[in-house]
């Protein structure tokens, strides 16, 4: 591995969890530490809640500030605080600032924080610049059929697109089977899949065409709550294909059991 | 149009059983993100044509009586004649006064999307005048009594066997043969056409674009009869709206570096034309007369608004071809004259929130069509601050108040929040495991989740959840 | 009761927070130069005749005014249609020789098949044709005949629309912007040409520049 550990001990980081994998899927969140524990950093889990995505997006901003304004005190001691996820990650960088007026001291504090958040992705490569050991014997069977689902607000609103590809082509050393709608919305969107199932799974329907033009065997991507959906999905269609976070992949252990499977 | 907004839902869920629907739709968008995809790669800034687009209609906005003064001057000077409505019924009088002359009884209408807003050919028919729409999508939804369901492409949801069935049942009477191939069906609609241009009296026609320094009006269309329209009848009459002026002929090629290409993919629309007045006296053809409806219906609130940026719209169409939802329903679920993103943004504001509030919902806030607005327009951030609106007015959806109070309540309390979210996780891990979802590893059914259970599996999570964990190993640690 | 125009115009002075007229006093922003990924061919009659043929038209390049009507009966024997032409009211071309061709200067009407006109420019950048209305230039000839021929001076090639501009003195009745034939997709979203207008769009290049 690469990083310079002796310099990075001081520098503690803080994991954003996010509610969807402190709940469904706490892998992912195991696996984020043990990659940037990986780089020498001391990582951190400060008792958290959510960062008010959900509230932001159903047009409660009020609600969104109080949120806020305890996760910005909450991280301020922190030198970087990364989160698995595009969309939690783009909250905090994207729309806390707009929550506070420009000059205020919150807002200051704000900036501080959307200064230091992190994509998990995003830092391993463009913060810390790592090349990731390849994984000895990865595939027994010969190479996996990979694709790779975009979440749209880390792909439009932080720019992930090659992050993930580049920490996995380094860690499986292969190349992702691209899908001509990665960077297609599954239907996901929060709110919206229960607000209009219908338009939902006719979405996520047509994301999967994409899967299986691909001919994917498993479905990698950065946001639990598209996985949750992609995956639900694929399940009830009797699929084979199989849906992990990124992070899952990338871990020593490698990645136990899919979204949605005992085994 | 009349608004059928409310039905949003219900019209939603029909559109996606619409097999023939689905198959036009998903032929639509292919080809308009392809298209627009390769035409605007090869343009390389095509980036600064934005901006340049985006501060263009900022700054006309930031002057808009200003320049709507100078383009009246000028058309004025070129000998036209100005009119200025502030509502639907202003403009269907305005129109009605002009037509309403003897020897008048026909009218030839090249499409117009601002038009629609207030059911302008209802108007003329019930004063006894006959409308023929001659855009040959127009035309197909005029034959059909429906209503556009794309703003470029307006009959998008219909199939060629539908049109060729549309057309016998109206043509046949005239003598014309049935219709199946598509070359012959376009021949057919040209050859019936073509009678309308040369009889009508009146030609109406939008546009695109108003030269405020010539007092010009720009008209793009690729079928040529926006031209037909305008130059054949004795008065041409523009239907237009206050939004859509520019300072002058340089900024008119930045626009259209962005308009062909983002609406079709096409480097240039087949004609672009611009209108100075009437005929000239030794002009050989031409109108006698040039009028210029200023149409502004609710435009001028939403200026200085928190929604000022929807102004800026072009009406390329780029943002529902490049939007999931749209592409899955189409557009008549939507209600009104304008679907998809710029439409759920639109709509609302001219039809009234109440009249439209599944619209600003209707959507996955994915972003992929502000990255696509060839005038930078912040969809997604709009469509926020109508729910913003709806939240204040009270408006939101109860059930949602209910649960969004529920979880507020509980992600605002750290301490709460771990003992509901490790209680919650425990349940339904209990739950699992007594209705057998826990060996399969996903529910098939969760009560209150049936929206999402009824199509999709849900993971059964683990008896703890990562923070619970993460706790342990730090006691061990 | 205040009239519409004063309704409209306060609203808007009252949404922008003014009372008085705006004066238009600031430039606004200039329009950026296209820069192309695949440089267009820096000839300039050589990028209007690729642009011309990506949009389906058609394009053939003569020595002199005088060999035009040659080219046009060539180009009508190939359309299969009759040997005759409504043509612009144009000193230039009704001067011609065009033995051979029925041809006729007046205005156009629905019965022609076939029209020849004069063009005011050309756009490089995108292969259009610029046709400005006048007593010699009617504009139903471009519009109204199925088969439309247009004759443009290689001297009157603009790089782009920007350059053209400055060359239209007073604003006529109409500018006519043509790039390719008539078109739509109306019929599920597949491309059939001659949909109004002309089915064909075929552009004869003069080389008169000076060289």
């Amino acid at each position: 591995m690469n990083g310079s550990s002796s310099t990075r001990k001081s520098e503690q980081v803080a994991l954003l969890v996010t509610c969807l994998s402190d709940l469904f899927r706490p892998q992912i969140a195991h696996a984020a530490v043990e990659l940037i524990e990986k780089f020498g950093y001391r990582v951190d889990v400060p008792k958290q809640t959510c960062c008010g995505q959900p509230a932001y997006n159903a047009g409660e901003e009020g609600k969104t500030r109080i949120l806020a304004e305890s996760m910005i005190s909450l991280f301020e001691p922190y030198r970087y605080v990364i989160a698995p996820s595009g969309s939690c990650a783009a909250t905090i960088k994207e729309h806390y600032p707009g929550l506070f007026h420009e000059g205020s001291s919150r807002h200051g504090q704000c900036m501080r924080l959307v200064e230091k958040t992190h994509e998990l992705s995003g830092f391993l490569v463009d913060v810390v610049k790592a090349d990731l050991e390849q994984k000895k014997s990865s595939f027994d069977d010969g190479p996996l059929r990979i694709a790779y689902h975009d979440s749209c607000s880390g792909l439009r609103e932080l720019g992930i697109r090659s992050q993930p590809r580049k920490l996995l082509k380094d860690r499986l050393g292969i190349d992702i089977s691209e899908m001509s709608n990665s960077e297609v919305c599954c239907g996901f969107g929060g709110m919206f899949c229960v607000k209009y199932p219908e338009i939902s799974t006719s979405m996520v329907d047509s994301k999967i065409d994409g899967i299986e033009d691909a001919e994917a065997e498993v479905l990698l991507g950065g946001d639990l709550g598209c996985l949750m959906n992609i995956a639900g999905r694929l399940r009830r269609l009797g699929s084979k294909t199989r849906v992990y976070h990124y992070a899952e992949f990338l871990t020593d252990s490698g990645p136990g059991p899919a979204i949605g499977y005992r085994k | 149009m009349q608004v059928t907004s409310k039905n949003f839902r219900t019209k939603a869920a029909e559109a996606l059983l619409d097999e023939d629907l689905r198959a036009a739709m998903g032929r639509a968008e292919g080809g308009f993100v392809d298209t627009r995809k390769r035409a605007i790669d090869e343009l390389a800034n095509f980036q600064e044509y934005r901006e340049f687009a985006r501060n263009t209609k900022n700054h006309v906005l930031a002057h808009l009586d200003g320049y709507l003064t100078q383009f009246e001057n000028n058309v004025m000077a070129s000998g036209g004649q100005v009119h200025w409505a502030s509502n639907g019924e202003e403009v269907n009088r305005i129109v009605l006064d002009i037509c309403r002359r003897p020897g008048i009884s026909k009218i030839a209408k090249g499409k117009s999307m601002v038009s629609e807003e207030f059911a302008l050919n209802a108007g003329l028919e019930a004063a006894g005048l006959e409308v023929v729409e001659t855009d040959l999508g127009e035309y197909i939804i005029q034959l059909a009594e429906e209503t556009p369901s794309h703003i470029i492409a307006p009959a998008v949801h219909k199939t060629k066997q539908a049109v060729t069935d549309l057309f016998e049942e109206h043509h046949s009477q005239a003598g014309y043969p049935r219709v199946v191939e598509r070359l012959d069906i376009v021949s057919q609609a040209r050859q019936v056409l073509r009678d309308h241009f040369c009889t009508a009296d009146v030609g109406i026609t939008g546009g695109n674009f108003l030269i405020a320094d010539t007092g010009s009006i720009a008209l793009i269309t690729n079928e040529g009869n926006g031209d037909l329209t305008a130059n054949l009848p004795d008065i041409h009459v523009v239907v237009t709206s206050i939004e859509k002026v520019i300072p002058n002929m340089q900024a008119l090629g930045g626009f259209l570096r962005l308009l062909g290409r983002s609406a079709t993919g096409q480097i240039m629309s087949v004609y672009t034309t611009l209108f100075n007045g009437p005929r000239r006296i030794d002009d050989l053809d031409g109108p006698r007369e040039f009028h210029v409806v200023l149409v502004d219906n609710g435009r001028s609130e939403i200026l200085g608004s928190q929604f000022q940026d929807i102004l800026r719209c072009i009406k390329c169409g780029a943002c529902m071809n490049h939007c999931p939802v749209y592409t899955s329903i189409g557009g008549h679920a939507y209600g009104w004259v304008y679907p998809g993103p710029m439409g759920s943004v639109l709509t609302p504001l001219m039809v009234g929130q109440k009249n439209a509030p599944d619209l600003p919902y209707a959507c996955t806030l994915n972003g992929r069509c502000k990255t696509v607005c060839p005038v930078m327009i912040p969809l997604p951030e709009l469509l926020r601050e109508h729910r913003n609106n709806l939240v204040e007015m009270g408006e939101a959806k109860s059930m949602q108040k209910w649960g969004m109070r529920l979880w507020y309540q509980v992600a605002r309390k750290p301490a709460l929040y771990s003992m509901m979210a490790g209680l919650y996780v425990l349940k339904l891990n209990m739950f699992a495991r007594l209705i057998s979802a826990f060996r399969r590893g996903s529910f098939q059914y969760i009560p209150l989740l049936g929206a999402w259970t009824s199509t999709r599996d849900f993971p059964v999570p683990q008896t703890t959840t990562f923070q619970t964990q993460w706790k342990k190993r730090r006691c061990h640690d | 009761m205040t009239d519409s125009r004063t309704r409209v115009l306060g609203n808007i002075r009252g949404s922008l927070g003014r009372t008085e007229l705006s004066p238009l006093s600031d430039a606004p922003p200039s329009v950026p130069s296209p820069r192309y990924r695949t440089p267009l061919p820096a000839d300039l009659a050589e990028q209007f005749a690729l642009q011309h043929q990506q949009v389906h038209g058609t394009f053939e390049e003569v020595d002199s005014l005088l060999a035009v009507p040659q080219a046009v009966h060539r180009h009508l024997i190939g359309q299969l249609v009759p040997l005759e032409a409504v043509i612009s009211p144009d000193p230039e071309l009704s001067s011609l020789d065009w033995a051979g061709l029925d041809v006729e200067s007046r205005v156009a009407s629905r019965e022609d098949r076939s029209s020849v006109t004069m063009a005011f420019a050309g756009i490089a950048e995108t292969g259009t044709l610029v046709m400005v209305s006048s007593k010699q230039s009617p504009v139903n000839h471009h519009f109204l005949p199925e088969f439309n021929i247009a004759i443009l001076r290689q001297s009157k090639l603009v790089d782009t629309m920007e350059s053209l501009w400055p060359l239209i003195g007073e604003h006529p009745r109409t500018i006519n912007l043509i790039t390719g034939p008539s078109k739509t997709a109306d019929i599920e979203q597949t491309i059939v040409y001659g949909a109004h207008g002309p089915r064909t769009l075929h552009i004869i290049l003069v080389r008169d520049a000076v060289s």
